[in-house]
């Protein structure tokens, strides 16, 4: 996928940026990958993530001429993620009574993916040790520490950015980031 | 805005463990991202509820229903209506009836008296002049 860090390495450079796309075929396919991203790393549900992946995609293409430009367009459609995300959590909340199918992965099956580094094994299973210990403490975080939290550490977004996508203040991002690296540490520190 | 991106270097300055396990965390990430995102996904159709099962029947016997009552109903009300209505008519005529009864008791009387009355008078015109004194004393009589 060399494709989606070219997209993501364009998208951080300002003059790429000044250059707005007015097609939203262009945009759907320079942030689907990002969006998708975000929602398997909230909702560890390969199917759910690209259902919702869809899902906002045809709501950013039905509001797409609201859209003014007053931030990115990924962090537009992040917001747009963001919701949906929220909706499906209180959905699966409310339907505990019906026979809901979830391919949710647990957390020790999502920490075996690592990137094909030149490491050693030992490198390569003190790793996997650290991400299934992260999964962990993502689990136990709150909704708005786990979006805040995958914005800034997975996403690598600035603060500025989770705000808009959000819709919190940059204080209450600081926050929620500082309670979830807390957590974070203890997790991390404990393990290893 | 440079200050603002030092403050948030220094809010975010993690020991190197934290850091490389956060590192690890997003390469793992986006590694697992990016072969999810590449994997061609089958469409698997739903299997059937019961809802879409009798969806059809139901819609048709729901409809069927709703025209038997939108056909039943004003026709029920209207029946209704002139039934009472005639039940009404009924009571006012035998109320009618009783009254005209009562009228034609009361007026039979007060012809009855009104006749002896007449009578009477007619006698009392009547009266011989050989008699006439006498009438004269029981007027007198009648009228203390």
């Amino acid at each position: 996928m060399a494709t989606t860090t070219a997209i993501l390495e364009s998208m951080e450079r300002p003059e790429q940026a000044q250059a707005v796309p007015t097609d939203f075929n262009q945009v759907a396919a320079k942030c689907r990958p990002q969006i998708f991203r975000f929602l398997l790393s909230s909702l560890r549900d390969p199917d759910a993530a690209e259902t919702l992946t869809q899902d906002c995609l045809l709501k950013g293409f039905r509001n797409w001429a609201s859209f003014r430009g007053e931030s990115s367009e990924l962090t537009w459609l992040l917001r747009i993620a963001i919701n949906l995300q929220r909706d499906h959590w209180r959905n699966r909340r409310l339907q505990f009574w019906k026979r809901t199918q979830t391919n949710t992965v647990d957390s020790d099956d999502a920490s075996q993916w690592l990137p094909s580094l030149e490491s050693s094994p030992e490198q390569q299973v003190l790793a996997r040790e650290q991400v299934k210990a992260m999964w962990k403490v993502v689990e136990g975080l709150s909704e708005r520490q786990r979006t805040v939290f995958m914005l800034r550490h997975v996403e690598e977004m600035e603060l500025q950015e989770i705000a808009q996508a959000t819709g919190l203040s940059e204080g209450t991002v600081k926050a929620h980031l500082s309670r979830a690296m807390v957590r974070v540490r203890a997790g991390i520190g404990s393990r290893v | 805005m440079t200050h603002d991106k030092d403050r948030n270097e220094k809010f975010e300055q993690e020991d190197p463990q934290v850091e490389a396990a956060l590192r690890n965390f997003r390469n793992s990430v986006h590694a697992w991202s990016e072969q999810e995102f590449s994997r061609p996904r089958a469409m698997v159709p739903r299997p059937a509820t019961w809802l879409a099962r009798w969806h059809k029947p139901l819609v048709a016997a729901l409809g069927c229903v709703v025209l038997v009552a939108g056909a039943s109903v004003p026709v029920g009300v209207r029946h209704q209506h002139a039934v009472a209505a005639q039940q009404q008519a009924q009571i006012v005529e035998q109320q009618r009836k009783a009254d005209e009864a009562a009228r034609q008791l009361a007026l039979s009387k007060v012809d009855d008296d009104q006749l002896m009355a007449d009578v009477d008078e007619d006698i009392a015109q009547a009266t011989p002049a050989a008699l006439e004194p006498m009438a004269s004393l029981m007027r007198e009589t009648k009228t203390k």
